[in-house]
C-alpha cells in the first residue's frame, strides 16, 4: 500500500474551473472520504489522481514518487466507476481475471488469486456469471473485487455505493469498511452522501465547486465546520443558520436574530476577534436545540411547534419563532403537537458563529 | 392472451394488404427472375402480363457461367467489395472511435467534416476521384476502384460507427485503460465485439455498396478492370439487348448480397433476442 499526494491541483473544463488548486495528502492506509454535492468536482479529482484526465496544473506523487506523466496503468492504482462498468460480455471471472491477465501474470497464479478474492467477497457462485444476469449489489461487489485483484498501491472509489437500494447501501458501507481495514489498502472514496463519510471515513476532504472547504476527522468536521458550507452539509437534520446581529446589551455581547436574542458573553472575545462587524451568521445543530414544556430557564425563549416528524428513535421538531424556523431534535417520549408552545433553550457554548460575508466560521 | 381476437376477414384483408405490397416490391425482381430462365425468341413475343405457360430453361445460366469474362468480373468485383469492406471497416472503426470517445483539439471539426463529405452527392467526386486516381497511375486497376469505393464509403461508415460506437459506455473503456490495455486493444477486442450487431450492419452495407456500384466501376476500371456491374451492362448494346443472359447476370450477382441479407436478419433477430431476456 502507499500514500497519495496530490499538491495544488487544477483543472479546467473550457470556461469552467472543475478542480481549484486542491492540495491533500491520504496516508498509508487510510480510508479519505471527498465529501460533496454532485458536481463539485469530487470524480474529477479521483480521475486526475488515476491519470485518465490529466491536471492543467499541479502534480500528483504516489508514495513521493511524482506520476503526472505516467499512464493510468502504470500507477498502480485501482478505480472503481459509480457505473462498476464491468466487461459485459466477459464472465465475472474473466472480470476479476482481466486486470491480471493485462499485466501478464501467470494463468496458475490467476486462479488463485482470482478464487481468493471471490472468496472474500463472497462471489464464488457468481464465477460463471455474466454481468448482467447479477443483481446491484452483486455488481458491486464485482466491482469491488476487479479493484483489488491486483492489489494496487491505493483504491481509487467513485460513488461506490450511490447506485444501491437504500438497505442494501447501509450494508455495503460497512462491508466497504471491513474490507478496507482487512487488506489494510490506501483509499480515496468520492461521495455525495455526508453519512456515508461520517460513519466509514478516517478522514474527510469537503469539496464545493472544485474547491477544498475543510480538511480533518469526521468528528473535527461534524464538530467544528470552518464555514457555513461544511456546516449544513455534514448532519441531518442540517444545521440551523440563522442571520444575526451582534448588539451590546446591558455591557454583555448578544446575538439577536430579529425574533429571539442569545446571550454570548463567554464567547465576547472571539466573537470580538473574529469579526468587526455587527452582522454575523448563528449556526445551531438540532441537536443542541433542548425543548421543555415549561420555562427552564432566564435564556429561554419561547417557540411554536409547527409541525413534528417522528423519524424514531427521536423526533424531529419544526419551531416557529416569530418570522424564524428552526429544527430541533428530541427524544420521543417529549409530547408536543402542531400549534402547541414550547421552550427552547440553546447553550452558547455549543453554538456556531460564521462571518456573514466569507461565511467562515469565527467560534 | 392480451390480444383481441381478430376476425377471419379481417385477417383476409390483412393479408391481402400485405401480398399487394410484397408483390409490388417483388414484381422487379421475380419478373428477372422468371425471364433469366426463358428463352428470348418466346420473351420478346409477349408482353410480360398476364402471364402464359412458358418453358423454363437454364440455357442462359449455363451461357453466362461458361462466359469467362463474366467469370473473371465475379472474381474481381469480389476483390474489389471484400478490400473495401475491410478497409472501410478498419479505418471507418478507427476514426469513429477517436471521435466517439477520445478527446482531441479539432475533434469537432472532424466530426462535421465527416458529415459534410457524407452528404455531398457521389457524382460531385465522381471526376475528382478519376483525375486523382489517373496521376497516381492507378485508373483502370482493381486497386483504383477499392480507392474510390474507400473515398466514398469512409465517410459515410464512418458516421454510421461514431453512433454505434459511443453507445458503448465510456466508463468501460476508462476501465480498460485503468486495467492497461491500449486503446487499439480496447477497440478491436472491446468495443467491435460489444457493438458487433451494428458493426455487422454496416460491415454488409459497405459490401453491398461496393458490390453492386455501377457509377465508380464503369468509369475507373476501362478495359483492364471490368467488374460485375459493368459487365452485366455490356449485354446492352446500342444495335441489342440480351435480355434473358442479362437477367441471368443481374439474378446470378444479386446472390451474395440476397446470401448476406438473410444472415443479417438472423444477426439482428438475434441482437434483439439478447436485448430482450436480460
Amino acid at each position: 500500500m502507499g500514500t497519495v499526494q496530490v499538491e495544488n491541483v487544477s483543472k479546467k473544463f473550457g470556461e469552467r474551473l472543475a478542480v481549484d488548486s486542491v492540495s491533500f495528502e491520504v496516508r498509508d492506509r487510510e480510508l479519505m472520504c471527498l465529501l460533496g454535492p454532485s458536481g463539485a468536482g469530487k470524480s474529477t479529482i479521483l480521475r486526475i489522481i488515476a491519470g485518465l484526465e490529466p491536471p492543467d496544473t499541479g502534480t500528483i506523487r504516489i508514495d513521493g514518487k511524482m506520476v503526472n506523466d505516467l499512464s493510468p496503468k502504470d500507477r498502480d492504482l485501482a478505480m472503481m466507476f459509480q457505473s462498476y462498468a464491468l466487461y459485459p460480455n466477459k464472465t465475472v471471472y474473466d472480470n476479476l481475471a482481466y486486470p491480471l491477465k493485462s499485466s501478464k501474470v501467470p494463468e496458475p497464479e490467476i486462479k488463485n488469486t482470482v478464487s481468493d478474492v471471490a472468496k472474500t467477497l463472497g462471489i464464488t457462485p457468481l464465477l460463471s456469471r455474466l454481468p448482467a444476469q447479477l443483481s446491484g449489489g452483486e455488481r458491486q461487489r464485482v466491482a469491488m473485487g476487479r479493484a483489488i485483484v491486483r492489489k494496487p498501491k491505493a483504491f481509487l472509489l467513485d460513488e461506490p455505493l450511490t447506485n444501491l437500494d437504500a438497505k442494501l447501501r447501509v450494508n455495503m458501507r460497512a462491508e466497504l469498511k471491513r474490507l478496507q481495514r482487512e487488506l489494510g489498502a490506501t483509499t480515496i472514496f468520492a461521495t455525495p452522501d455526508q453519512l456515508e463519510a461520517l460513519t466509514i471515513s478516517d478522514r474527510i476532504v469537503m469539496i464545493n465547486q472544485g474547491r477544498i472547504l475543510q480538511d480533518g476527522a469526521p468528528n473535527i468536521i461534524y464538530d467544528h465546520p470552518n464555514n457555513i458550507f461544511s456546516a449544513t452539509f455534514v448532519g441531518s437534520p442540517a444545521m440551523n443558520i440563522l442571520d444575526c446581529s451582534i448588539e451590546e446589551k446591558d455591557g454583555r455581547l448578544v446575538l439577536n436574530s430579529g425574533d429571539f436574542t442569545l446571550h454570548v458573553s463567554e464567547l465576547a472575545e472571539f466573537i470580538r476577534k473574529g469579526t468587526s462587524q455587527s452582522e454575523a451568521v448563528l449556526g445551531v445543530r438540532p441537536e443542541h436545540v433542548v425543548l421543555t414544556q415549561e420555562r427552564a430557564g432566564p435564556s429561554s425563549i419561547p417557540a411554536e411547534v409547527y409541525v413534528t416528524e417522528r423519524t424514531r428513535p427521536e423526533q424531529i421538531v419544526h419551531l416557529r419563532i416569530g418570522k424564524t424556523m428552526m429544527q430541533a431534535i428530541t427524544p420521543l417520549t417529549f409530547q408536543c403537537d402542531a400549534g402547541q408552545r414550547v421552550w427552547m433553550t440553546i447553550d452558547p457554548a455549543k453554538i456556531h458563529v460564521f462571518d456573514k460575508h466569507s461565511q467562515n466560521a469565527i467560534v | 392472451m392480451a390480444y383481441r381476437k381478430k376476425s377471419v376477414s379481417g385477417q383476409i384483408v390483412l393479408y391481402i394488404c400485405v401480398l399487394l405490397i410484397l408483390g409490388f416490391v417483388l414484381s422487379p425482381y421475380l419478373l428477372g427472375i422468371v425471364t433469366s430462365f426463358e428463352r428470348e425468341p418466346e420473351l420478346v413475343a409477349r408482353p410480360p402480363f398476364p402471364f402464359k405457360a412458358i418453358t423454363l430453361v437454364l440455357d442462359n445460366y449455363i451461357y453466362i457461367l461458361s462466359y469467362e469474362p463474366f467469370r473473371l468480373a465475379f472474381i474481381d468485383s469480389t476483390l474489389v467489395a471484400v478490400t473495401t469492406t475491410c478497409f472501410v471497416m478498419i479505418a471507418g472503426s478507427m476514426g469513429a472511435f477517436a471521435i466517439a470517445h477520445l478527446r482531441f483539439r479539432g475533434r469537432n471539426f472532424l466530426f462535421n467534416f465527416v458529415v459534410v463529405v457524407y452528404m455531398l452527392p457521389a457524382l460531385a467526386m465522381l471526376i475528382p476521384i478519376v483525375v486523382l486516381l489517373k496521376e497516381l497511375a492507378l485508373l483502370d486497376t482493381i486497386l483504383g476502384v477499392v480507392f474510390a469505393h474507400s473515398i466514398l464509403l469512409l465517410p459515410l461508415m464512418t458516421w454510421f460507427l461514431i453512433g454505434i460506437y459511443e453507445n458503448v459506455p465510456a466508463d468501460i473503456l476508462e476501465a480498460l485503460q485503468m486495467d492497461g490495455t491500449s486503446r487499439i486493444r480496447a477497440l478491436f477486442r472491446e468495443v467491435i465485439p460489444l457493438s458487433r450487431f451494428g458493426f455487422f450492419l454496416i460491415l454488409v452495407f459497405s459490401f453491398v455498396t461496393s458490390w453492386n456500384d455501377l457509377m465508380f466501376a464503369n468509369t475507373v476500371g476501362i478495359v483492364q478492370v471490368k467488374l460485375l456491374q459493368p459487365r452485366i451492362l455490356e449485354f446492352m448494346s446500342a444495335s441489342r439487348t440480351l435480355y434473358t443472359q442479362m437477367a441471368a447476370g443481374g439474378i446470378l450477382s444479386s446472390l451474395p448480397v440476397v446470401v448476406l441479407a438473410i444472415a443479417l436478419q438472423r444477426q439482428i433477430i438475434a441482437g434483439i433476442m439478447k436485448g430482450a431476456i436480460k
